[in-house]
């Protein structure tokens, strides 16, 4: 059972980063990058400040300063370049080519797990870091288009 | 006559190049963004290993993240206030409410599911994304095989690195 709910719970997870890009795009329609990336992170942080509070009161509450450095790191990549950069992907190169090469981000933390702290790298990282790669090449190749002719552009 | 094809022709040029343009940005960026959560999370690794909870750790990495991006962005945020219309702010609260969802759900099942079956699932947002798109603003993003090919073998590739 408890195996079926940890399934449950990523589904939802998976659903709503999936949902995220394409609502963004959505958004900009009027709005810009940078405010959607403000005001999401507003309603984020009380959001999850609320589930925090529920399952690990405990831990907020005592939380050490050197901790709160480091997850300001961890914010200042993330968040003015991770989250940012993402929705200025989604507004130039859609919702769907954005997330797909967004997706790589699990081959830079290894990439950089084996640089920083000497993981080995097995055959089956190499195969996957390559069909990665071939996807993003395919993905870039793509010549489709993207709509990008909104209230903004007209703006800027 | 030669006029009139020529400006046809330059015309189509310049959107091409426009378009490819575009999307350059658009996969650079995107780019630019893999590396900031890449390395971000390796941090938050670090943090919810030795400091704190991940549910707390996102909490607080959101707050900062937010005060952050206003002190860079506040005057674009006024812009925006002053001059789009109310209705485009849901897609945009919604934005917030379903990345937070993303979050906090991914550090639920990994209380859950070891690692390995829980990032590949989670890996395969890309998919959602795509679907979602398609159904809803197929208008805005034209979705093609080629970018369907490319989206599969990059949650295939995802789900090797998880498992390797």
């Amino acid at each position: 059972m408890s195996y079926l709910d940890g399934v449950s719970l990523a589904i939802i997870s998976t659903i709503g980063f999936g949902a995220t890009a394409v609502l963004a795009q959505s958004g900009m329609q009027y709005v810009k990058p940078t405010s959607i990336t403000i005001i999401s992170l507003v309603v984020g942080s009380i959001l999850v400040f609320i589930v925090a509070f529920i399952v690990e009161l405990d831990q907020v509450n005592s939380i050490s300063i050197v901790a709160l450095l480091f997850i300001l790191l961890n914010a200042v990549l993330s968040y003015p370049i991770g989250r940012l950069f993402n929705f200025i992907s989604v507004k130039y190169a859609g919702a769907s080519r954005a997330s797909s090469v967004i997706g790589i981000a699990p081959l830079i933390t290894t990439g950089l797990a084996v640089w920083l702290t000497g993981e080995k790298l097995t055959i089956i990282i190499l195969t996957g870091s390559l069909l990665i790669l071939l996807g993003i090449f395919l993905i870039l190749t793509d010549m489709s288009s993207v709509k990008t002719d909104n209230k903004l552009d007209a703006n800027n | 006559m030669r006029t009139i094809k020529n400006n046809l022709l330059n015309r189509v040029s310049s959107r091409i190049s426009a378009q490819f343009d575009n999307r350059l940005i658009g996969i650079t960026a995107a780019l630019i963004s893999a590396l900031g959560y890449g390395s971000g999370a390796i941090v938050s690794k670090h943090v919810i290993t030795n400091y704190t909870g991940p549910v707390t750790a996102t909490a607080f990495s959101l707050l900062f993240g937010a005060i952050l991006v206003f002190a860079l962005f506040y005057k674009d945020l006024m812009f925006d206030f002053r001059s789009s219309p109310s209705k485009a702010w849901i897609p945009v609260i919604f934005t917030g409410i379903s990345a937070s969802i993303g979050v906090t759900f991914w550090f639920l099942s990994m209380v859950k599911l070891p690692l390995v079956m829980s990032a590949p699932i989670v890996g395969a947002y890309p998919l959602v994304s795509i679907i979602l798109a398609w159904v809803f603003i197929r208008r805005l993003d034209r979705i093609t095989w080629k970018t369907l090919s490319g989206a599969l073998l990059v949650i295939t590739g995802i789900t090797l690195i998880s498992i390797g």
